[in-house]
């Protein structure tokens, strides 16, 4: 019997890649929990004060609203692109070139960079020069997306469907397509209806796949940013002013470190929260 | 995968915009290659080429690109030669400076510092980019300590902050003492008009104005010109359509264009522009001496003291508070009505789009032909609605639009600011070592020289030297120039000034602005509400300034007391007016013009 010998040099290999990570997050991490202690105002000026801009952050009614509309837009966009991105999959073609077509007409709006979807969209939506909103206008419609808290919400979720909806198309069609073409011919043999099929074929096959869309979907939309900055500005009011925006304003507008330092940490582990929460119950969903 | 990427970005793009503060230690030779001028409307312009040995003949090729000029060419030749001299130690050293992107600096990024590159071998890099990007490398170098740019062309509304910090070098310092071999004998800082704009409380100057441009009131001479017009007006208000002196008369000028006049040639017709959305550009709305037009503020020039256009108010020469509650100004009856005002006529006058522009998509619109005035325009566009064939333009190149002193509102009293000049101006920081510092200095003065200065200003019409302003090359030229000229040459122009020492930290304050304005747009919270949410939030940051210390008269609350304490006493903020809306004055344009001789 060979003897193992334990060599320690394994380690090294793993080296490279612990410095990446340290450079890459435990010292910007680090960084900004130290910043999230200290009142900031120049190299020679800062003052220790703790907890207070927790406290700050988390009493602060505007950012109470802003998580509020953060999470009402983030389930929005499940609640709609996941259903949507689904049933488009399910009717894309399987076969010739059209499979190609539609493949590169639904991947368009994600090769565009997320600035010019907001002046896309800013632009689409305007009521002078804008189709969109020159034609919901002409429809006798009360649409402006600049003064209407409304229409400014729907506008921004609007887009933001038109964006990644093809997202979900694709992850969904992707795992359409890798279920083996066995388990339809049996349901054929049995006779199963379409909603038999897509109920208790296509929809336990496309559970990994609708993970990942979930968990993408609802990280993405929860960090948005660029696209509403550029549509509305984060207006009318606070109307479509996520956590993101508030983010930004503090930390690169007022440079405001010790109260922006202390609000990425909340709003990251806001974002972990939720995501172990969707991981833990959509595997327990599937598991059941 | 793309998960955990993500995990990662919502946590550490944060972390990697303020990590890159990190580092407090100063580098004793800091290079200026951590810059980068890559933004929207950015640019850079450097000379590639290895300087020509000879660089006598330097000049001889580029005097003519130096004209006209208020010297002889003999004085032309003089002052180069003096940069030339005194660039000998800095030969082949490469410095990076930093504008804002507006036509005056991008032909110093394109032309000038080629020019200087050539003339005396110093390798210039000048970028220019969006303003707010130029503050966020100006933070960035003053909270770490480490060389960025070697100069930075920053608007003097920084200079309360600049002094405080104790970050900047007081340029009259340097010029006579660890300058004083790199600084040009003919700069003649006398003749720069905006001098007092960049001098801090101590006296000394902090920032030198490279340009400088105002917040006017802009009209359609051509319309305010028409008989059909004036009569119908006088028949409705019962005195003439002109340049209005107080709000009244806009409020009625633009109503009377929106509602009554309507059309002219065909084509819809506003009486009003401005813009709402909600951006960083809707707080120079109000920062840049808006709440001074209505009468916020105390007598004084070129900002008011105790109090000043922000409702900031100052004793010996510490802030003390914005609130009404701390005897500022900036939730009174006069910034309350400011603001109501914006908002009202935003929403009545105004096209229905401008609420949701900024300032740069607004900016051009009056060019369209179809705004009969504005009450907040930016001389710096004076090139833009100038060019031939808009429909604001005559066929023979002159404007159809004048510009004229703005209106003031009813709280307004003699011996107060009336508008905001913008005086984007070199500044130096501590953080920069020497021999950077002096090289870009000659840059920076070889930029505002007499021998470059007055083409400079026919490139971007932003003056800055009273000698340029009463050349006859621009007295030639003003007829192009819609009133610009003539603004410049009266004394009317020292009512336009900057935000001022007041201000203990620009950057932050400023970003107040905005959010809270945009809230009141929509209706969300009432003028009021809004003003009072904004000076609280104000009084918190100063008292954040106050608990850490600054290096100069930082901020010492007073402890607040009732509003009646402080409303209507003598130099303390203005009580609510009985009458918002006396009645309105208008002024023949002509008549303007003749009284500013």
């Amino acid at each position: 019997m060979i003897e193992k010998t334990r060599s320690n040099k394994a380690w090294l290999l793993i080296l490279p890649m612990t410095l990446l990570v340290a450079f890459s997050a435990i010292v910007p991490l680090m960084t900004v929990v130290n910043y999230s202690v200290q009142d900031i105002l120049g190299p020679n000026t800062k003052v220790y004060v703790g907890f207070e801009w927790f406290r700050k952050v988390l009493r602060d009614p505007e950012l109470h609203a802003a998580f509020l509309r953060q999470l009402v837009f983030s389930l929005s966009v499940l609640a709609i692109e996941l259903p949507l991105g689904l049933g488009v999959s399910l009717i894309m073609p399987r076969r010739g070139w059209a499979v190609s077509a539609t493949l590169v007409v639904l991947a368009l709006p994600l090769l565009i960079p997320w600035n010019v979807v907001g002046t896309i969209w800013q632009i689409f939506g305007r009521t002078d020069i804008g189709m969109g909103g020159a034609a919901l206008v002409e429809l006798g419609l009360h649409y402006n997306y600049t003064a209407d808290r409304v229409d400014a919400w729907l506008t921004v979720l609007v887009m933001d469907v038109w964006h990644w909806t093809p997202l979900v198309a694709l992850l969904c069609y992707s795992g359409l397509r890798a279920i083996p073409p066995a388990y339809y011919q049996a349901a054929a043999i049995d006779g199963a209806s379409g909603w038999s099929v897509f109920r208790y074929i296509q929809l336990p096959k496309l559970k990994n796949v609708l993970v990942i869309a979930i968990l993408l979907r609802f990280m993405d939309s929860f960090m948005i940013y660029t696209e509403p900055f550029v549509v509305t500005g984060g207006g009318p009011g606070n109307s479509t002013t996520f956590l993101s925006q508030f983010l930004t304003r503090l930390a690169v507008g007022q440079f405001d470190l010790g109260p922006a330092a202390a609000f990425s940490l909340i709003y990251f582990l806001f974002i972990l929260f939720f995501c172990y929460v969707f991981y833990t119950v959509m595997n327990r969903v599937g598991q059941g | 995968m793309k998960s955990r990427t993500s995990f990662c970005v919502a946590a550490f793009a944060a972390a990697a915009v303020l990590s890159t503060t990190g580092c407090n230690k100063k580098k004793p030779e800091g290079g200026a290659g951590a810059a980068s001028g890559s933004s929207a409307g950015s640019g850079s312009g450097s000379a590639e080429a290895k300087p020509p040995a000879d660089r006598s003949a330097a000049i001889e090729k580029w005097l003519p690109e130096f004209q006209p000029s208020t010297l002889s060419h003999d004085q032309q030749v003089a002052e180069l030669k003096f940069f030339q001299d005194a660039a000998k130690p800095f030969v082949d050293m490469e410095i990076k400076v930093v504008s804002e992107t507006i036509a005056t600096h991008i032909y110093e990024s394109k032309t000038l510092a080629k020019a200087f590159t050539e003339l005396t071998g110093i390798k210039v890099t000048h970028d220019y980019i969006q303003e707010g990007d130029v503050i966020e490398k100006l933070q960035t170098q003053m909270q770490s300590g480490q060389n960025i740019y070697d100069m930075y062309v920053n608007d003097t509304d920084l200079i309360g902050t600049h002094y405080r910090y104790g970050d900047a070098v007081a340029l009259s310092d340097f010029m006579t003492g660890e300058g004083k071999d790199v600084t040009l004998p003919t700069l003649d800082v006398d003749d720069f008009i905006g001098k007092s704009f960049g001098t801090a409380p101590d006296g000394k100057l902090y920032q030198l104005p490279d340009q400088q441009f105002a917040n006017l009131y802009w009209f359609r001479y051509d319309w305010f010109s028409r008989d059909d017009l004036k009569k119908k007006f006088k028949d409705k208000f019962g005195y003439e359509l002109g340049v209005p002196v107080n709000w009244s008369a806009y409020e009625d000028i633009a109503d009377f264009f929106t509602n009554t006049v309507k059309e002219i040639d065909g084509k819809k017709v506003y009486g009003h522009m401005d813009y709402g959305k909600k951006d960083p550009s809707l707080g120079w709305r109000f920062t840049d001496a808006w709440l001074s037009m209505a009468g916020v503020g105390s007598k004084g020039l070129p900002n008011g003291l105790p109090v000043d256009e922000w409702g900031i108010r100052v004793e010996d020469c510490h802030p003390v508070g914005s609130s009404v509650s701390r005897g500022g100004e900036a939730n009174s009856p006069a910034a309350v009505y400011s603001l109501a005002k914006y908002i009202e006529w935003l929403k009545k006058y105004a096209p229905p789009e401008a609420p949701g522009m900024t300032f740069s998509e607004a900016g051009p619109v009056p060019g369209q032909g179809n705004i009969a005035q504005q009450i907040f325009w930016y001389s710096a566009f004076t090139a833009d609605l100038s060019k031939p064939g808009l429909p604001v333009v005559n066929e023979d190149g002159t404007p159809k639009w004048r510009m004229a002193p703005s209106p003031h509102g009813p709280y307004w009293e003699k011996g107060m600011k009336l508008g905001y000049q913008d005086a984007g101006a070199w500044t130096m920081l501590n953080s920069t070592p020497l021999d950077r510092r002096k090289a870009a200095w000659l840059y920076a003065q070889f930029t505002i020289s007499k021998t470059v200065s007055l083409k400079k200003f026919f490139t971007g019409l932003t003056p800055i030297r009273k000698s340029d302003i009463m050349s006859d090359a621009v007295t030639k030229a003003a007829p192009k120039y819609g009133g610009l000229i003539e603004f410049y040459r009266s004394s009317a122009r020292e009512l336009w000034t900057p935000t001022g020492n007041n201000v203990p930290d620009y950057p932050k304050l400023a970003q107040l602005w905005w959010p809270n304005v945009s809230e009141a747009v929509t209706g969300a919270l009432s003028p009021q509400a809004a003003m009072d949410k904004l000076a609280k939030e104000m009084d918190d940051v100063m008292a954040r300034l106050e608990r850490a210390g600054m290096k100069y008269c930082a901020p010492k609350l007073n402890p607040e007391k009732p509003a009646a304490e402080w409303l209507g006493k003598p130099n303390g903020p203005k009580a609510k007016l009985a009458n918002e809306k006396p009645k309105g004055e208008t002024m023949a344009y002509e008549k303007l013009l003749e009284s500013w001789k």
